[in-house]
């Protein structure tokens, strides 16, 4: 297992997301682009699907909201995105964005694992984690 | 549901390239390893169905401008400690 650096995509990286095997509740899903969310300059991606239209997640490097978050993959992980390692991959998490910040949730447990030369991806799932598919972004009072 | 009995270091094939096989069972716990193409994801069911409920969650995120405004707003909070998950 290989503990790696949660870094934000750069303007190198691919713009097109290409899941060889899905996501999961969505088996059709295959391939997204990746554009900024909003004309500002903002850490968070829209992920949009090509192949089920109007379906489209946001997106944002762990580090935004959780500077403490280090998943660790096993090689499977970097094999399923043709990577050599940590190097080539960056990690995105999904968020449930709710009308409110307060109840919107990043999916800790499922990371989004990105090969950045070639876009290949992958949701990978730490099992045994402890980390929640709904892991609030803020902290609850 | 197909039913088939396997002795430990037995195998079944599914399709033409899944290989489950039954390596050792202990109680009333069995463990299997699988070999399978690198672009099918072996997962448990029930992680499997909490991945499948929160990728279904989050496609029906609002991503109207005020919502972007909202988490904007929020970037680089100090690390809140209950969100780590414990030991």
């Amino acid at each position: 297992m290989t503990a790696i650096t949660v870094l934000p995509p750069t303007d190198q990286d691919h713009a097109e997301l290409h899941f060889a095997s899905g996501v999961p509740g969505f088996p059709a899903a295959r391939s997204f682009s990746v554009t900024p969310w909003g004309t500002e300059p903002s850490p968070f991606f829209l992920l949009e699907c090509h192949e089920v239209i109007g379906l489209r997640f946001v997106a944002v490097p762990p580090a935004v909201f959780f500077p403490w978050y280090e998943p660790r993959f096993g090689p499977e992980v970097f094999q399923a995105v043709d990577a050599e390692g940590t190097d080539d991959v960056r990690v995105l998490v999904i968020l449930t964005v709710h009308s409110t910040a307060e109840k919107s949730t990043a999916n800790l447990l499922g990371p989004l694992v990105v090969n950045s030369a070639t876009g290949q991806a992958l949701q990978a799932v730490l099992s045994g984690s402890g980390h929640s598919p709904a892991t609030p972004i803020v902290k609850r009072p | 549901m197909l039913v088939l009995t396997r002795h430990v270091h037995q195998s079944i094939v599914i399709g033409h390239d899944v290989v489950v096989t039954v390596l050792e069972v202990r109680g009333d716990q069995v463990r299997l390893g699988i070999t399978a193409p690198k672009e099918i994801q072996v997962h448990r069911e029930e992680v499997f169905a909490a991945l499948t409920a929160a990728n279904r969650q989050a496609a029906t995120s609002a991503t109207s401008s005020s919502e972007l405004e909202a988490l904007k707003a929020l970037k680089s909070p100090a690390p809140p400690d209950e969100q780590r998950p414990g030991p």
